[in-house]
């Protein structure tokens, strides 16, 4: 283990935790600096609308 | 490329006309008039209905319901089987709301001689109109009692209020609107203080044109209604919508409706056609003896609400509700900073507290919806599937991607993208 990974693991956690509020909320009721960035894929869209989108977006 | 390019700005220019319209828009309630007075397309065997258009059979119960009791009321009719046999002859002619500018709450139904709101936008002279909200044939009663209410808004309630509106030369409704959000509605399903609101500015108006029982009779009315207000920022929100529509490559939402079985949207560049979907399921909390089995889809007009900036996305500012449909305030919190990302602005007017008075989202893009799958939230009220079963509770739904998708193929072939 290196020492950078070592201070990581000793240091306060403090964690962005993206999509999944599960996570963010299983941190938050442990008292830990959590973040939370909603994101989530976006959908697997049919053939005629992803040309249309290339297109206009 | 360069096609591209110009598609793309063009785009954005007739977006930034359609959010500068509906932020320009200045609904003012002028009048409440016989639907067959004042829409110049209601005939005396019209009906006109919540959502995208839909024949008798496709329809859901509660808008049959509605049709029915709305019938009974005309006079057209005495009993379900009277009403059915008329409709099944053809002697009813059925039309949306949104085809005519109007919008009505659940079912939504106006008839000939039912009074709706009507409301001028200042900013272009355009007229737009809403029928009245109460809690029994919008949710599919058909008995006496909702026959009645329709009888005391149109016999008793209208006339007088009418006189009142008329006397004050105008309501400006936006002002409004601006702050009953900031004090605590989202003027969807919460629309109370916005009634508390109506009832001051309109009582030295009635004061001076009624007498004092009928005076008491409209605000013990008002004060026992406190959705009452809904009616306004319906129309206002449909005054508002419209001013959006009709701009050439826009891809703005302006109409938002569901008729039970589906849920439909019309966007500014791409005329008055409909695209549609099937209505979802709305997930939210049921009155005493009542669960998700009794429940119709979504219906109602009442999502020009959500098309226009407020109701659900509005929800942060207005924790109050969520005692009615559910939730945390976290989450109302989330809806509403969620809903920025599918759409175009930030509301100059409807702004909320709670986010530091930031505006809400405002201006629905379907290519937005499309790109990252997120649809539009509603705030709704249930109503049971079966005719006659009435308003069962109230909860959170999500547009269907269907419409969207639809609305996005017809803009390809429109602009021969494709």
């Amino acid at each position: 283990m290196t020492n950078t990974q070592k201070k990581l693991l000793d240091s306060d956690l403090r964690v962005i935790n993206i999509g999944m509020t599960i996570f963010y909320d299983a941190l938050k009721v442990q008292n830990i600096k959590v973040v939370q960035v909603d994101w989530k894929p976006g959908p697997v869209l049919d053939k005629l609308s992803e040309e249309i989108l290339s297109k206009i977006m | 490329m360069k096609d591209e390019i110009s598609i793309k700005e063009r785009i954005k220019e007739a977006n930034t006309v359609a959010l500068e319209r509906m932020r320009l828009s200045r609904p003012i309630l002028i009048d409440i008039k016989c639907a067959k007075d004042i829409l110049p397309q209601m005939k005396k065997n019209s009906i006109f209905h919540a959502g995208p258009p839909i024949d008798w059979e496709r329809m859901c119960g509660p808008l049959r319901g509605a049709i029915v009791g709305t019938m009974i009321f005309e006079g057209l009719a005495t009993t379900w089987n009277d009403a059915v046999r008329l409709i099944k002859k053809g002697g009813i002619e059925f039309s949306s709301n949104h085809d005519h500018d109007a919008v009505g709450p659940m079912a939504g139904v106006i008839s000939p001689s039912l009074p709706i709101v009507v409301v001028k936008d200042q900013s272009n002279g355009k007229t737009c109109f809403a029928r009245f909200v109460e809690n029994r044939v919008q949710f599919g009663q058909f008995d006496k009692e909702s026959v009645n209410v329709l009888r005391f808004w149109s016999e008793k309630l209208s006339p007088l209020l009418g006189k009142a509106i008329r006397k004050s030369k105008g309501i400006d409704l936006k002002p409004m609107m601006a702050r009953a959000l900031h004090m605590g509605d989202e003027l969807h399903n919460r629309p109370a203080a916005g009634t508390l609101l109506f009832e001051s500015i309109i009582l030295p108006h009635l004061l001076g044109v009624c007498s004092p029982n009928d005076v008491r009779e409209v605000t013990k009315y008002l004060s026992e209604n406190d959705i009452f207000f809904l009616c306004m920022s319906m129309a206002a929100g449909k005054a508002i919508t419209k001013a959006a529509h009709g701009i050439q490559f826009s891809t703005v939402v302006t109409v938002m409706a569901r008729n039970g079985t589906n849920f439909g949207i019309k966007v500014s560049g791409l005329g008055n056609d409909w695209f549609v979907g099937k209505a979802n399921m709305i997930k939210g909390l049921y009155f005493p003896g009542y669960g998700p089995e009794d429940a119709n889809p979504d219906i109602g007009d009442s999502a020009i609400t959500e098309t226009a900036g407020i109701g659900a996305f509005a929800l942060a500012g207005s924790p109050a509700i969520l005692a009615l449909i559910g939730g945390t305030a976290e989450d109302a919190i989330r809806y509403t900073y969620e809903m920025r990302k599918i759409t175009n602005s930030l509301n100059d007017t409807f702004t909320l507290p709670i986010i530091n008075f930031q505006g809400t989202a405002t201006g629905i893009d379907i290519r937005k919806v499309m790109r990252t799958g997120i649809t539009p939230v509603i705030d709704t009220a249930m109503a049971h599937k079966q005719a006659g079963g009435g308003y069962i509770g109230a909860g959170l739904v999500r547009a269907p991607l269907e419409p969207f998708k639809n609305a996005l193929h017809a803009y390809g072939r429109k602009y021969k993208l494709v």
